[in-house]
């Protein structure tokens, strides 16, 4: 059992200086899960995320990627397992989109190694998954906000990795955006899914299991329907909802603040 | 414009740099106060060379060509290469555009060390040090304390280094002014003067496989790391989630910047411009993937220099101006023209 588990997080501790923002978070996602992780602002969904891509280091607990020690892994293979989208800064240098691309190919690839025809191909091939095919040659700075976030996307993809961890990547996207990044995700029954979600709604439609964050704790994990309750939803947002099952989905109405 | 050639248009554009830096080459050695003709110029370098006999010739036109222009020429190549380089590095490792080979404090060290041995008397306990010692004692203090501050836990902390290399470079710079200030003799301060502008005007042989090696050592370490420094260049975080080592990565890029900067500084003190403005220059051309831009820039960088030294030694002829004038009195129309005329923006 085991070993089906993608990502492993035992006891995890995060605390920056006396500030604890995350407290013993112990969870799994499985080979070919799509997990979602909600919760409001500051309850430390990003630090959790950040936490297990090493950008930042645990205070305390452990986390296994793929049954090893995620910090003790190098850097080459973890990008191998693993690859991240999350909401990034423009860069400031010009970039053709292949250039950009290509970059997801770095740890497959050995030092002084050429870019050979199987990684234009898994280029193009990402770029299609996105629907930017064609684009190699266009300047990165020339693209619109959802079509730079795409690139971003075909870039994690032109990383083969099996497992996928999205950081908040949509946030300052529209929604069509959002369902888009969503549906592409759903597509692959192949991959594993780790990622913040805003939206309850989306959670409910895309996400097998959902781990719901207060204040650095993890107080719900299961399925939406087990997840996303009238109580847990006031207890925790703060909000009143109005929540029904329409076809397979939950819908859940936000009726105001309280 | 040669941002998605292919391959073999790259051949052709990197032998026609390496025809024009020849070419600039020796056109460097025959110009100058005294000119000597093409072949005397090619007689009495192969002659020297190939050990052969050079009676025919006078031994002052020897002297001209081999003993002073051909190592000055040589250095000032390698010191084009070599600050761009650096300069390509320093843009990579912070990210931003404005960064040159002297951000982080390196030269203004090396200019209080020069000033040091040019400008006081014997120091107590060490005795009187030479200029290109003195120089390099001066960068590499600067780029030990840039480190210690710089860095935590054996990471690098670009901005803080940056400050710290900032902070540095005001208090190096107030040092030299100090003892500019205080040395009365005007003859002295004028040579001292000179060669912080950067100047090639001492060099000579002796400094060629110092520059030639440098320069070697920093493009076989840097060679290997194109595809590093893309990712960096594009951002530190989408480095690391691609799987750079990016710990490992700037300390590899910062040590050879500091190498390459130290002893160039040391030699000809901190020439302006060339560092920064050649590689937005090149990456307008080429575009910002390094592979290509390396090679573009540093052949670019050692015909631009060659030519600024050039200038240099034949405008007021026969008396000298520092290079680093020349380098930024015809770097800065061009870079503000490309600013004009180009899509490169900035940023945004």
């Amino acid at each position: 059992m085991k070993n089906k588990d993608v990502i492993q997080v035992k006891k995890l501790d995060f605390n920056i200086d006396t500030l604890n923002i995350l407290s013993q978070v112990s969870l799994s996602v499985s080979k070919n899960e799509f997990v979602g992780l909600v919760g409001p602002n500051g309850s430390g969904k990003s630090t959790l995320l950040k936490n297990i891509y090493r950008h930042y280091t645990p205070s305390s607990g452990m986390i296994y990627l793929n049954g090893k020690d995620v910090f003790k892994m190098k850097s080459k293979e973890v990008a191998q397992q693993m690859a991240i989208v999350a909401q990034e800064n423009q860069p400031d240098f010009d970039f053709s989109v292949r250039e950009m691309v290509i970059m997801g190919r770095y740890s497959r690839k050995k030092m002084f190694e050429q870019d050979d025809q199987t990684d234009f191909e898994v280029v193009s091939q990402a770029l299609s998954m996105v629907g930017m095919q064609g684009t190699e040659e266009r300047s990165f700075l020339s693209l619109s906000g959802g079509e730079k976030q795409r690139i971003y996307l075909a870039m994690a993809f032109a990383q083969e990795s099996e497992l996928i961890i999205l950081d908040e990547p949509t946030n300052h996207l529209d929604i069509g955006y959002q369902l888009y990044i969503m549906e592409i995700m759903r597509q692959f029954q192949d991959k594993t899914i780790f990622t913040s979600v805003h939206d309850m709604n989306l959670a409910a439609r895309y996400c097998d299991r959902i781990i719901m964050l207060k204040d650095g704790r993890i107080i719900a994990n299961g399925s939406p329907e087990e997840v996303l309750t009238v109580e847990r939803i006031r207890e925790v947002f703060h909000v009143d909802t109005e929540i029904e099952k329409k076809k397979e989905y939950l819908r859940i109405t936000y009726l105001g603040w309280i | 414009m040669l941002r998605n050639s292919k391959k073999g248009v790259m051949a052709g554009v990197y032998i026609t740099l390496v025809v024009l830096l020849i070419t600039t080459l020796v056109l460097a050695v025959n110009f100058g106060s005294v000119d000597i003709n093409y072949k005397d110029v090619f007689q009495i370098i192969y002659g020297k060379v190939f050990n052969k006999d050079l009676s025919s010739y006078k031994n002052s036109q020897i002297n001209i060509i081999w003993a002073l222009r051909l190592p000055k020429v040589i250095v000032a190549a390698c010191t084009g290469s070599g600050l761009v380089l650096t300069g390509i590095l320093m843009q990579a490792i912070t990210k931003n555009p404005l960064a040159d080979p002297y951000v982080l404090g390196i030269s203004s060290g090396a200019s209080a060390g020069a000033v040091i041995s040019l400008l006081m008397g014997p120091l107590p306990l060490i005795g009187k040090v030479p200029l290109a010692e003195s120089s390099f004692a001066g960068a590499l203090l600067t780029a030990v304390i840039v480190f210690v501050f710089g860095s935590r836990n054996g990471k690098i902390n670009t901005t803080k280094m940056i400050l710290v290399g900032m902070a540095l470079s005001s208090f190096f710079s107030a040092l030299t002014n100090i003892i500019i200030f205080l040395t009365p003799d005007s003859r002295r301060v004028q040579s001292a003067t000179f060669w912080l502008t950067g100047s090639f005007a001492g060099t000579d042989w002796s400094d060629v496989p110092v520059a030639v090696g440098v320069l070697t050592v920093g493009m076989i370490l840097i060679l290997p790391l194109t595809r590093e420094l893309d990712a960096l260049l594009i951002g530190e975080d989408i480095a690391r989630n691609t799987g750079v080592n990016t710990v490992r990565i700037k300390w590899i890029l910062i040590l050879v910047s500091t190498l390459l900067t130290s002893v160039l500084v040391s030699m000809s003190g901190a020439i302006g411009f060339v560092g920064f403005v050649i590689p937005h220059i090149t990456r307008n051309i080429v575009g910002a993937a390094h592979k290509r831009l390396i090679w573009f820039s540093v052949l670019l960088g050692a015909i631009f220099m060659v030519w600024a030294d050039l200038f240099a030694r034949i405008m007021f002829s026969p008396q000298e101006l520092p290079v680093g004038v020349v380098t930024a009195l015809c770097g800065t129309p061009v870079f503000l023209w490309m600013l004009r005329k180009s899509r490169y923006s900035f940023s945004k």
